[in-house]
């Protein structure tokens, strides 16, 4: 990227993912993307390390593959829900369901989407 | 978005921009002052922000927990004692004023909180507290019990919506402009009174405990206006948090690890380090000096390999473990923390010590208010994380839940009573146009860094620069790095054209918000040259009481940065003199 940088390399460089001994796995990410009743299969081959969650392999192919990728989340810690996805049929939150295989991710509900990953959920405030 | 040109417009008389904590409480208390109110997320409705990810504790001094709660507070507490002990935990540069405010309404605020339903699950005393004072009500608890009085006066709600910027004019605010998500429609959101309840900019750092949507956006958008922030040098640091796994990173061991339990800190030679920074009482030393201990061990060469310190229960005999439970109130109940089973994500967690560094988790400043939560625009108040003055330097422990709920009702009423003597002015056509502009120039072709990696590189140098421990050196380098990417936000790359939550419009947008915030933390801390709080400075590493007991004022107008020194004003707590060892009160 052309951004200035100019800070000295100190020893902790947080934004790396942590480096752990094993090698990343790859793992082969389907996702129903699309609008107004239309949709496909996007495919992506994503590198995943042990304990990485469904939320970190969505993020992943936004940050480094497609940034084009509808998808909401918010406490990243299981409390929230909006990152309500199905996984492989079934639906669960992204951010505490292991990325440990192949998988197909999809709206949590089809009726509900809006675009991609992201459906309408139930307000709270009514 | 047809031409940038706003598409929908709403009035109210109090736009209070976030629902959460203090966004609920202050829209709940406008409300039952007869104003129409309108609040505003970002995300959802008990579904986002930070109350939700509370563990639980919100402070209320131990007499009024007996008198009022029927719990074994101790009667020799009082909301005087209280507030002593939140003046020094501040490390002195709280405005006792607003302390004493805050401590003496903290008992009906709660008591309110469970009238209306929310339940009471335990009570702890955490570091710093002379008493034990935390009332134990989960976060997700106190964010639907908010919700449901929100949903019950009827107050309109507009979620999944990202204000920009505030619109004003000579006599004060008239309102803002908001990107809708789900559409991707400008708003234009009239008001005669506004309410800043969006927290802090932890998201700004590239390990925190925050959700997604704490990117300083209100704290952004009142700089932004002219608005006096202070204390920015102090954004607080958590230092038992999960480097890794991966999908834990960001997750809290617990906030008051050393309160409840044993744990060993220890670096990458077996060390307890924090031998060398509180002898006495070691891990059970308060947050930052925690955080300040594992930082310095980090960046020696001394940490983990995923960029941590180690945190062990290894001493502690196996067969205690089947007590955990008594062990974590809060997540950490039962090995799960949070939402995670623990077994799943780190199968060795027994055995093994965990990776942990600080991360960023609070905003002890921030917008400069008075005790009815003015800012110096008319108009414009603020409550919650993200104002200044009730914490100074560093917060308590369960003092970000009482915030909430104390001055939050505090906003609400102001801003009512301010909008009902206050006549709808006319937004001026060229403001809206100026702020309208930004988000099509996000969304015109562009040969710039992609949002993604402007967002890596402020989280780059807010990590490495600008984390609990800084210097002179890495603070310049910070500003000039700064500088740089301030030069490129205009030419952001954004690769999708479907407006319809689009996260990279968003993230630009945010991207702006982080970069301003970050900048006023960089220069506040390059003014400071002590040591004190939650900022540790490694080329002046003693807290100077004689030369720096006071509020660096920061405003940023026009492209110009003034930052001014205002003395701390002594009430009830004596100011001490001198110079001490960083840590010690």
């Amino acid at each position: 990227m052309c951004v200035s940088h100019g800070v000295s390399a100190l020893t902790v460089r947080n934004e790396t993912r942590a480096v752990v001994p094993n090698k990343p796995q790859v793992i082969t990410v389907r996702i129903r993307r699309g609008s107004d009743g239309e949709s496909q299969l996007a495919e992506y081959q994503v590198p995943v390390e042990a304990g990485e969650s469904v939320l970190g392999a969505l993020q992943y192919i936004y940050d480094h593959l497609d940034s084009t990728l509808a998808f909401t989340c918010s406490c990243r810690i299981g409390l929230c829900s909006a990152c309500l996805v199905r996984i492989n049929g079934k639906v669960f939150k992204a951010c505490t369901a292991l990325a440990d295989g192949d998988m197909l991710i999809e709206p949590y509900k089809d009726a509900a989407r809006i675009r991609d990953l992201v459906a309408d959920l139930p307000s709270l405030a009514g | 978005m047809a031409e940038g040109t706003i598409e929908e417009e709403i009035r109210c008389d109090v736009l209070v921009i976030g629902t959460e904590g203090t966004g609920a409480r202050a829209a709940i208390e406008a409300a039952d002052r007869g104003a129409d109110v309108l609040a505003v997320t970002k995300g959802q409705v008990a579904r986002s922000g930070a109350t939700l990810t509370a563990d639980g504790e919100i402070d209320v001094d131990g007499r009024s927990i007996r008198e009022l709660f029927g719990l074994e507070g101790s009667p020799d507490d009082s909301p005087e004692q209280f507030a002593r002990d939140m003046v020094i935990g501040g490390d002195y540069l709280a405005d006792q004023r607003l302390v004493a405010i805050h401590t003496e309404e903290a008992p009906a605020r709660v008591k309110e909180l469970l009238d209306w339903g929310a339940p009471l699950v335990g009570f702890t005393q955490g570091p710093g507290h002379s008493y034990p004072r935390g009332l134990w009500i989960p976060g997700p608890k106190i964010a639907r019990t908010l919700a449901r009085q929100v949903r019950r006066r009827g107050i309109s709600v507009l979620e999944n919506t990202m204000v920009l910027d505030l619109l004003t004019d000579a006599e004060g605010v008239l309102g803002g402009i908001a990107l809708h998500l789900p559409t991707g429609k400008l708003l234009l959101l009239r008001s005669q009174a506004v309410i800043l309840a969006t927290g802090g900019a932890m998201r700004t750092w590239p390990l925190t405990t925050a959700p997604e949507e704490l990117t300083g956006d209100g704290l952004a958008m009142a700089m932004r206006c002219g608005v006096a922030v202070q204390e920015m040098e102090f954004p607080m640091f958590l230092p038992y948090t999960l480097v890794t796994p991966p999908a834990l990173r960001g997750v809290i061991f617990s906030y008051d690890v050393s309160a409840l339990l044993d744990v060993h800190a220890l670096n990458r030679h077996g060390e307890r380090y924090m031998a060398r920074w509180d002898p006495q009482r070691l891990e059970k030393s308060t947050r930052d000096i925690n955080s300040v201990g594992a930082a310095m061990e980090i960046r020696a060469g001394r940490g983990s390999r995923a960029g941590g310190t180690y945190l062990s229960f290894k001493h502690l005999p196996r067969n205690l473990f089947e007590f955990s439970a008594e062990w974590f109130p809060g997540n950490m109940r039962n090995w799960r923390a949070a939402g995670f089973q623990l077994q799943d994500f780190m199968p060795g967690f027994k055995d093994e010590a965990w990776e942990v560094a600080p991360a960023c988790h609070f905003w002890n400043g921030g917008i400069r208010i008075d005790e009815h939560c003015a800012t110096n625009v008319p108009g414009l108040f603020a409550a919650g994380e993200g104002t200044a003055g009730i914490h100074g330097a560093n917060r308590l422990t369960g003092n970000a839940l009482t915030m909430t709920q104390v001055w939050g009702k505090r906003a609400g009423f102001s801003a009512a009573a301010f909008a009902k003597s206050a006549e709808p002015r006319e937004p001026s056509g060229d403001q809206i146009q100026e702020m309208s502009a930004k988000v099509l120039q996000l969304l015109s072709p562009s040969s710039g860094p992609t949002v993604v990696e402007v967002r890596q590189e402020i989280r780059r140098i807010a990590g490495e620069a600008v984390w609990i421990v800084r210097e002179e050196k890495s603070l310049l380098e910070a500003l000039s790095a700064i500088s740089g990417l301030r030069d490129q936000l205009g030419a952001q790359r954004v690769r999708g054209r479907d407006l319809r939550f689009n996260r990279e419009l968003v993230e630009g947008l945010q991207n702006e918000n982080m970069l301003d915030v970050l900048e006023a933390v960089a220069r506040a801390s390059f003014v400071r040259q002590e040591s004190r709080g939650a900022m540790y400075r490694t080329d002046y590493r003693f807290t100077d009481d004689d030369r720096w007991l006071c509020n660096l004022i920061v405003r940023h107008k026009d492209g110009q940065w003034k930052i001014r020194e205002e003395p701390v004003k002594e009430e009830y707590v004596r100011l001490p003199r001198g110079q001490r060892t960083y840590g010690q009160k």
